[in-house]
């Protein structure tokens, strides 16, 4: 219980890399967040409008096609796709709030409200 | 300050009585200065004892007189509020006289052979001073003595009327706030009501005077320094209207210091209300070993030299779940009991510890330390906070897309959105089969520069092989759009038609570069039937494109 027998306390997180880690991981939460939105709006008119928006700004097909297929990576609309998804939505989002959370913290950490 | 004689070990404690002590302590030379020069009364005394009893002696006693200590704010000793403004109010223009009353000899429980008091003034105006002993009075000072064999507990009233323009300032209350993060920040605000306790003004305040005369309320105040710890960053200085932009900051090498002017000068009897808040980093004021952290920090800063707190209420707010808290005063407070504070991300509150104290000069701005526990796991709830509500937002979505509260199924939507799904994997099919030509064309070219058939004729394989596998895929899909009963069917027939058009074309290329390389064609004539070739495959590609758009 001695002062003089204690050292210096310093953060886990050394203050200097608030910023970086902040845009860092909202950066990767947000992409996850973007990717989890996608799938229960997948084949609704929200997705259809969304579609055509984009077609119709000439956005390149080949490209489009690309991002689309990464993204839907062979959805089959079969009797057993809510479960399918289910789990694979869960693990997103789980992800997704992961990277949000902790990058949020940090952004309240950086502004200076030192929670 | 204090010399002994016989004394081994000095203990100081103040004593109210009269009665006389038979220690056979002695003063043999006591010099006293009395500091007048700014608002507080400073006394300091220079005594050499000897004992001349028999006994040991071992400690020391000093008095007080009855009137004076319900004033006196530290031992060294300083008393506050005891000058007195004679008179209580002046105008605008005119001086700050004020009145000191004292004791012309040592209040001591032992006699004094001689005796010598110093008295240092503000100022050189002295209305008037009490003549004992036929004192000399040199520029800012009056020296009273020597006063030889004086009794113990003697005492004879001094009275000193005289001028003092120095800033009379009084912090009537003062609430200290430290918030301490264990995310490496503490944070401290103090908010601050302050009042000039010198004469009231009498009648109105010009303000055309005081800015256009120079000795115009010359006892008022216009601003002070506050000095802040060295590390002090982002320091804030405002009220209940907002920030107050009359300051300055200087970041030296020590220190921080601030100089703060408050929104309008401070006359006799007028107060003013602020905030001043700044941030710390925690390596320098926390330590820890292991479970165990100690803080040491003033328990009050400086506000302006020569201060004087009426009321100090300290709030030290430690991180949630800090267990088994332990202060360590300098000097005796008051504690509260402990409270709960709840600011972000808090589940169950943090402790405040709360402590008060009353008469508080700059001799208190000493260091107090809190020794508290805290397990480091806990910082985690913070982000698992952030991290739990994310979550649960997208938990409602994901039961919000699943619920259907439609009345009445709407075939028409399914179908759609199978249609859809289905001409998906047609585009990418096609796409693909496009660039299976394209890959073609690629290795007719390398065929042509380095004649070499066998490489050729594995290409065609390929491209056959999974041309056909495409093609069978896209046929597949077309039924099963035409099982939907859907319009798309066409299209997509349409589509294999030009795309076995395409792929005789690329066929024909295909064999006119064999042509070439066997030297059965000429060059000019292999590059014109190229170009048609290639025209109507482009042709051909154009519309397949604009059909796939129209899926």
């Amino acid at each position: 219980m001695e002062l003089e027998a204690m050292t210096r306390y310093t953060s886990p997180v050394n203050p200097a890399v608030f910023p970086h880690l902040t845009v860092v991981l909202l950066a990767i939460g947000m992409f996850f967040t973007a990717w989890f939105f996608v799938y229960p709006l997948l084949f609704t008119d929200l997705h259809f409008l969304i579609r055509k928006v984009l077609v119709n700004f000439s956005l390149k097909r080949c490209l489009y096609i690309c991002i689309l297929d990464s993204l839907s990576l062979r959805y089959e609309v079969t009797s057993t796709k809510y479960t399918r998804d289910l789990y694979k939505e869960l693990l997103i989002s789980l992800v997704a709030s992961l990277f949000m959370g902790f990058g949020v913290l940090f952004l309240l950490l950086w502004v200076g409200i030192y929670v | 300050m204090w010399s002994g004689g016989a004394a081994i070990f000095v203990l100081v404690s103040c004593v109210f009585c009269a009665s006389a002590r038979a220690d056979g302590l002695v003063n043999e030379d006591v010099k006293r200065t009395l500091d007048l020069s700014s608002h507080l009364a400073k006394i300091t005394a220079e005594i050499q004892l000897a004992n001349h009893g028999a006994a040991r002696v071992n400690s020391l006693t000093l008095a007080l007189e009855a009137e004076l200590a319900p004033h006196l704010a530290f031992i060294g000793t300083v008393f506050s509020h005891v000058l007195k403004p004679f008179p209580s109010h002046i105008t605008q223009a005119e001086q700050q006289l004020v009145v000191f009353q004292g004791n012309h000899y040592l209040y001591s429980p032992y006699p004094t052979r001689s005796q010598t008091t110093r008295v240092r003034l503000a100022s050189k105006t002295v209305e008037s001073y009490t003549k004992l002993g036929n004192p000399t009075k040199s520029e800012e000072s009056i020296e009273y003595g020597p006063f030889k064999d004086v009794p113990p507990f003697s005492q004879d009233d001094m009275k000193i009327h005289y001028e003092n323009n120095t800033p009379f300032l009084t912090i009537s209350s003062i609430t200290r706030t430290i918030e301490v993060s264990h995310w490496g920040n503490i944070a401290v605000e103090e908010t601050i009501d302050l009042r000039h306790t010198g004469a009231y003004l009498k009648g109105p305040f010009s303000r055309y005077d005081y800015q256009r005369q120079s000795d115009s309320g010359i006892s008022s105040v216009k601003s002070f320094k506050t000095i802040l710890p060295a590390s002090a960053q982002d320091v804030y200085y405002r009220d209940e209207i907002g920030n107050i932009s009359t300051s300055h900051l200087q970041v030296l090498d020590d220190s921080v210091e601030v100089e703060i002017r408050p929104r309008f000068p401070l006359f006799g009897g007028w107060k003013t209300h602020y905030i001043i808040g700044y941030n710390l980093p925690s390596y320098e004021y926390l330590y820890n070993l292991g479970d165990q952290y100690a803080l040491k920090m003033r328990l009050v800063d400086h506000i302006y030299d020569d201060q004087v707190i009426d009321q100090l209420t300290v709030k030290l707010i430690l991180p949630e779940g800090a267990r088994n808290i332990h202060v360590d005063t300098p000097y005796p407070i008051s504690r509260s009991q402990d409270e709960l504070h709840y600011t972000y991300l808090d589940t169950f509150g943090r402790p405040v510890l709360v402590a008060t104290k009353n008469n508080l000069v700059e001799q208190h701005i000493q260091d107090v330390v809190v020794h508290y526990n805290f397990n480091k796991i806990l910082m985690l709830q913070e982000p698992l906070l952030v991290v739990g509500a994310f979550y649960i937002l997208f938990f409602t979505v994901i039961i919000y897309v699943r619920l259907d509260f439609s009345i009445t199924k709407d075939p028409a939507a399914e179908v759609r959105m199978k249609v859809a799904s289905i001409t998906e994997q047609v585009l990418t099919l096609v796409n693909k089969r496009l660039g299976l030509y394209r890959h073609m064309d690629e290795v007719v070219n390398r065929y042509k520069q380095s004649r070499d058939t066998g490489a050729l004729n594995s290409g065609r394989k390929t491209l056959e092989a999974e041309h056909r596998t495409l093609t069978n895929d896209i046929t597949a899909l077309q039924t099963r759009l035409k099982a939907e009963g859907s319009d798309l069917a066409e299209k997509v027939g349409e589509i294999q038609k030009l795309d076995s058009q395409l792929k005789d074309l690329v066929c024909r290329s295909c064999q006119e570069a064999e042509r070439l390389v066997a030297g059965k064609v000429k060059k000019d004539a292999y590059i014109e039937s190229d170009k048609t070739l290639s025209g109507k495959r482009q042709e051909l590609v154009s519309r397949i494109d604009n059909l796939l758009d129209a899926l």
